[in-house]
């Protein structure tokens, strides 16, 4: 029982078995045991045969064990066996038995099974049960060990078995039965049961393709007696016919035993016989030879690559090559400029922006900045009003804004912290790094210095430069809309207010303490961005925080200069007229030859023409003739001839056109030939051609019909057509255009953005989208009705401030829906504090708006005139309080006090810090709140109140406002006291009170104790009714301290003799 | 600029006032008064406003001239304001860094100060006179501990 168990390691999945069991029952192969005998027999033949030929078969176990087969286990094939002997399958036998299936080692111990107990293996069931049963007690390092020599010998011997099946087809036909075979040798029969135990030991011995064979073996009554005779057997192949007990005689054939042939001499035999089956083999082949031909192989490749590098590397000897990291860097890296000096562009723009960044030596550098006197000291604190504590450096893409502000910065002494596209930019980012960055006295390296408890020589400041800040809303979605800038504006604000704060307390001397953080801009903050009229970025450009540059273009003999040098230091001569040429191409300019107004997609584009240039580098040298004496220059020919084309409009390495984005394209709609350069046509071959083909007639015709493809692109590639076409529309009327007089253009246009509209809705409200492409039609329309050559000589951007509609540009509809949406949540807000009987009168915000607002107003802005009373003596401190005199207006102020408890609007005391420099005080003001007036503000209706008479007839209704909510108070107070006085004559009596005390109150501030409620200060005189509770609660003599928690924020301020006196 | 005349304080001090004062002769000064600060509202009856109210006493536990001589200021540690019935503060003597003077309004004959408080009333002959110098004060940072009411 337990011999077989040998092949199944206990790790073995019962459950694969039982698949494999399955397999077993299918066929019934009873009935071919003639046919298999017959088959062994002739392999036993064919095998003496090759011994006596001296032709070498490995692995005589294999044979030996065959003898241990089973014939019910034929069929038993694993899935694994199947892919391992596909070739197998292919096999001409006739007979119906399945081809010899070599099997797994695995599946040896089900199948061997019966073998040993034999007694009666007819149910498959049983045998399943029993395997699974013993399977922890199976062996495993048998199986393992047989394994690792698998995969080959196992096949080799497959095949040698296969060519005997060929050969003996015939032969295995004839013999039918058993009857033919030799006689069964007595003795043998009685070593069937017993065999098992000995071949524990032997077993383990066995390779597995022992157990193969062993299972491939017809009768597994035999099997004992094969191997008994196994270590004796040196006699040739003699098989037996064995019976099993059920009297079935078997052939054995005998195990031949092979001297074991190291497997160089086989591979080498293999090798050398049969090449196509050696084929089929994995290790038929000559490894040495293929490893030799692989050698071959790599040398002629490298020594091929010697011959090609060695022209390239010569030259680069003889020229100078800087650096090593040349192989990994750009270009655009590479020659990044690192020294101001290194700097392309208008000089004045660098100047400005060092100039900038110098301003800030005092703050940054407080000791280091060379000592100033005293009077130079002065006017830098009025030079830091003026100094704007952002700078804003915008332009085109490639001008170097990225590289000026760092070479810049770096040339002021500061360490430039990044901030750019790959990070993440909210508001968050803003309050936590950059805040932290800028805020605090930052030198880069101070990490290291604390962990390491090291410092770090020469630690830098920090300049922080937030790349691509226009494109900081548009990406941020959770952070909400202008999240980040309106975060940058608030802490330029609390900036701006510490510092004026400051300042205050060096003049006024006594310390004011902020009650918020004492935040200050301490480090430079460096802001880039392409297009500084992004709508993000309104709220910076108009605010007067950013000190905005703007980039411009860098004049072109500077470029091409530069580019020369460029090449030069890459080794490839050049010629300043074909680095000009190069330029031009990429910044698809047209030459002067050409004659061209129009201005390129990315003129000026420094970092463009690196890259082409890098590439036209490549080509030039890949190009050149390396027998050439004479080293190539890179000439304007040679740049017209192989380069030119690729870059030109539709060229291969044509530059993005789209970069201008909805605001460029419309530019371009109205502006003749769409602004692109107008390209010789006679350069060009392709264009030429094409145009004869067309049968194109005139010059002009043809430049139109560039334009429109090149516009059709760039709105195409935009991807705005909406928006394009709605900027189009707005933009129509303020342009020139020529020839009509009866408003014909309009009408047409009118014509095609009707036509647009409808494509529009087709493609994106019912996914039409074959209609896509005609979206930029429309486009085309305009332009070609509306193009002019007048240069638009007053470019709306240019004045930004000059726009007096509320919403214009191409946001407007956006901004007026949006502006709706606040109104209307205004009004719904209002509407929430309306008093019930007012809620119930105005039921809808619009309602409200239309009734209620334009009233409420009126009524909260009487017309009075109030006086100012109590002018304080020390200015500063004291407030101006402005009060009523006249009886009539007094009405008036009593019915606005009245609006204003019933709508809940109050007025807000705020400051604002204005910017004329006249009003010194920078102002107070008060705000409406909820702002109503801004719902009712018409910036055409004219005649602007004097702020100051608003102000003061605010003051007086927000301090008239105050008592009436003192008397509210009070009356309420009374009637959750419960004693609820309607009676109107003892409410006048308290008012009298009241007025007097709301008075006193206003002098003062508003005292609060430590929870923030509210202390109604009794004045000693008027207490009684307060000092009446008192004594109800507490009995008659207590006298006690009531502690105040915390410390004392007394303050002490200097007094008056008036005022002392006044006390005494 | 106002000015005002202000008198040094009148070098004889009040002898009866002397005689009674309890107080150690640090705090002592010539009307008796002692600079008391605490953080917080010392609350008593109304009917006790018009009247001088007594609202505790002050003890220094520490105090014993007799046993620590008298420039021993370790007594200066530990002040004890017992306030009402319930309510015991613990304090400590320090020195100003500062003095006050206490300055009153001298009575002068001729000046009937009707409108007391009006800023005019100042320039028509008031005069000063410095009452005391405060250089010490007795401090009372922390908050009241209670205590049984068989203090008294």
């Amino acid at each position: 029982m337990s011999t077989y168990s040998d092949g199944i390691p206990t790790s073995f999945d019962p459950a694969l078995l039982n698949s494999e069991l399955e397999f077993s029952n299918a066929p019934a192969s009873n009935s071919f045991s003639d046919d298999l005998h017959a088959i062994q027999e002739c392999f036993a033949d064919e095998k003496a045969k090759k011994t006596s030929a001296g032709i070498v078969i490995q692995h005589r176990i294999w044979n030996t064990l065959e003898a241990f087969r089973s014939e019910e286990d034929y069929p038993i094939d694993t899935p694994l066996k199947h892919l391992k002997n596909a070739p197998l399958r292919r096999l001409p036998t006739d007979s119906d038995i399945p081809s010899s299936p070599p099997v797994m080692p695995l599946i040896s111990s089900p199948v061997a099974y019966p073998a040993s107990s034999l007694a009666n293996p007819t149910s498959p069931k049983k045998r399943k049960r029993s395997d699974a049963e013993r399977s922890p007690l199976r062996d495993v390092p048998n199986n393992n060990a047989s394994r690792r020599l698998g995969a080959f010998l196992d096949d080799s011997d497959d095949e040698d078995d296969i060519a005997a099946l060929k050969e003996q087809a015939l032969k295995r036909r004839a013999i039918n039965s058993i009857k033919d075979l030799p006689a069964l040798p007595d003795g043998m029969d009685d070593y069937t049961p017993p065999a098992s135990q000995p071949e524990i030991a032997d077993s383990e011995a066995v390779p597995i393709e022992a157990l193969d064979e062993y299972l491939k073996s017809p009768s597994p009554v035999k099997q004992p007696a094969a191997r008994l005779d196994e270590p004796t057997s040196a006699q040739p192949n003699r098989g037996r016919v064995v019976r099993t007990a059920s009297g079935k005689p078997f052939y054995l054939p005998k195990k031949i035993q092979r001297e074991s042939v190291s497997y160089e001499q086989l591979i080498a035999s293999r090798s050398d016989g049969d090449q196509g089956q050696a084929r089929q083999s994995y290790y038929g082949i000559n490894i040495h030879r293929l490893i030799d031909d692989a050698k071959a192989m790599d040398e002629a490749k490298s020594a091929q690559q010697e011959r090609t590098r060695a022209e390239p590397t010569r030259q680069s000897v003889e020229q100078p090559m800087p650096g090593k990291a040349n192989r990994t860097l750009m270009w655009t890296e590479k020659y990044r400029a690192k020294k101001f000096t290194d700097l392309v562009g208008d000089e004045r723009t660098h100047r400005s922006v060092l100039r900038w960044l110098k301003a800030w030596d005092p703050i940054v550098f407080p000791g280091a900045a060379r000592q100033k006197p005293k009077i130079a000291k002065k006017g830098f604190e009025e030079e830091e009003q003026k100094h704007r504590k952002i700078l804003l450096l915008t332009g085109p893409p490639g001008l170097g804004k990225t590289t000026l502000a760092h070479v810049c910065a770096r040339q002021a002494g500061y360490e430039v912290q990044e901030i750019n596209a790959s990070d993440e930019r909210s508001k968050d980012v803003v309050k936590g790094r950059i805040r932290d960055m800028v805020g605090t006295e930052n030198v880069r390296g101070v990490n290291t210095t604390t962990a390491g408890g090291k410092v770090r020589k020469a630690g830098k400041p920090v300049c922080v430069v937030v790349d691509e800040v226009d494109g900081v809303v548009s990406g941020s979605g959770g952070s909400g809309e202008g999240g980040f800038v309106k975060a940058l504006i608030d802490l330029i604000n609390l900036d701006d207010k510490n510092s004026k704060s400051i300042g205050q307390q060096s003049s006024t001397g006594p310390k004011r303490k902020k009650k918020g953080d004492k935040f200050r801009l301490l480090r430079p903050l460096i802001l880039i961005c392409n297009d500084v009229y992004h709508p993000s970025l309104r709220p910076l450009r108009q605010s007067s925080f950013a000190e905005i540059i703007h980039i411009r273009k860098p004049a072109l003999n500077m470029v091409v200069s530069r580019m020369q040098e460029v090449f030069v230091k890459e080794g490839i001569q050049c010629d300043s007229d074909g680095v000009r040429r190069l330029c031009e191409a990429t910044w698809g300019v047209s030459t002067k030859k050409e004659g061209g107004t129009g201005s390129g997609t990315g003129e000026g584009d420094i970092r463009g023409v690196m890259v082409v240039g890098e590439w036209v580098a490549g080509r030039f040298r890949s190009s050149m003739d390396p027998k050439a004496k004479e080293t190539p220059r890179l000439s304007r020919r040679w740049i017209e001839d192989n380069i030119i084309n690729d870059l030109g409009h539709g060229g291969g390495a044509a530059r993005s056109l789209g970069r201008g984005g909805a605001k460029d394209v419309v530019d371009r709609v109205f502006r003749e030939g769409a602004g692109f350069p107008k390209q010789a046509e006679t350069t060009d071959v392709k264009t030429a051609t094409a145009r004869a083909k067309q049968g194109v007639v005139g010059v002009a015709e043809a430049a139109k019909k560039r334009a429109m493809a090149r516009l059709r692109e760039m709105v195409d590639t935009s991807g705005e057509s909406d928006r394009i076409i709605t900027d189009c529309f707005s933009a129509y009327p303020t342009k020139a255009f020529q020839d009509d007089n009866y408003l014909s253009k309009p009408t047409a246009a009118y014509e095609w953005l009707h036509f647009h509209d409808t494509l529009s809705s087709a493609v994106h409200g019912s996914q039409e989208w074959e209609l896509a492409p005609y979206l930029s039609q429309s486009v085309l329309a305009f332009h070609s009705l509306f193009a002019s050559p007048r240069q638009q000589s007053s470019n709306p951007i240019t004045d930004p401030d000059a726009e007096t509609s509320p919403f214009s540009g191409p946001s407007a509809n956006y901004m007026a829906s949006e502006e709706l949406k606040k109104n209307k949540a205004q009004l719904m807000a209002l509407q929430s504090t309306l008093s019930l009987p007012l809620t119930r009168q105005f039921r809808s915000p619009e309602e409200m708006a239309l009734e209620l607002i334009p009233y409420v107003l009126r009524m909260l802005s009487p017309d009075v005139k109030p006086v100012i009373v109590n002018t304080g003596a020390t200015g500063s401190k004291s407030v101006a309080t402005a009060s009523v005199r006249k009886a009539s207006e007094k009405v008036l102020v009593k019915k606005a006090v009245e609006a204003m408890a019933a709508t809940g609007v109050r007025f807000e005391r705020s400051r604002v810090e204005l910017e004329d420099v006249a009003n010194r005080t920078g102002g107070w003001v008060f705000r409406m709140e909820p702002p109503l007036d801004s719902l009712a503000a018409f910036e055409t209706l004219g005649g602007k109140k004097d702020e100051k008479v608003r102000y003061a007839v605010r003051s007086v209704l927000e301090t008239e406002w105050k008592k009436e909510s003192v008397r509210m108070d009070a009356e309420a107070a009374k009637r959750r006291g419960g004693h609820l006085d309607t009676d109107d004559t003892v409410e006048d009596a308290k008012e009298e009170i009241d007025v007097e005390k709301v008075a006193e109150e206003n002098k003062k501030v508003l005292k609060r104790d430590f929870f923030g409620r509210v202390i109604k200060d009794v004045p000693v005189g008027q207490g009684v009714r307060r000092e009446k509770n008192v004594v109800k609660h507490h009995d008659e003599g207590r006298i006690w301290v009531s502690f105040h928690e915390g410390f004392s924020n007394a303050v002490r301020k200097p007094i008056t003799i008036d005022e002392l006196m006044r006390g005494l | 600029m106002p000015t005002i005349p202000l008198h040094p304080r009148p070098f004889a001090p009040s002898a009866t006032a002397q005689g009674s004062n309890p107080l150690p002769p640090l705090l002592r000064t010539p009307s008796g008064l002692a600079l008391l600060e605490l953080q917080g509202d010392i609350r008593f009856p109304p009917t006790a406003a018009q009247a001088s109210t007594q609202v505790g006493k002050l003890v220094f536990p520490l105090y014993s001239p007799d046993l620590n001589g008298e420039d021993d200021t370790k007594w200066m540690k530990r002040v004890y304001l017992y306030v009402g019935k319930n309510q015991r503060m613990a304090g400590e003597v320090k020195k100003l860094v500062k003095p006050f003077a206490v300055i009153r309004k001298r009575d002068v004959a001729d000046s009937e100060d009707v409108v007391m408080g009006d800023a005019e009333a100042t320039s028509t002959g008031e005069e000063l006179e410095v009452v005391e110098i405060v250089k010490y004060k007795i401090l009372f940072a922390t908050r009241p501990e209670p205590v049984g009411g068989e203090v008294e």
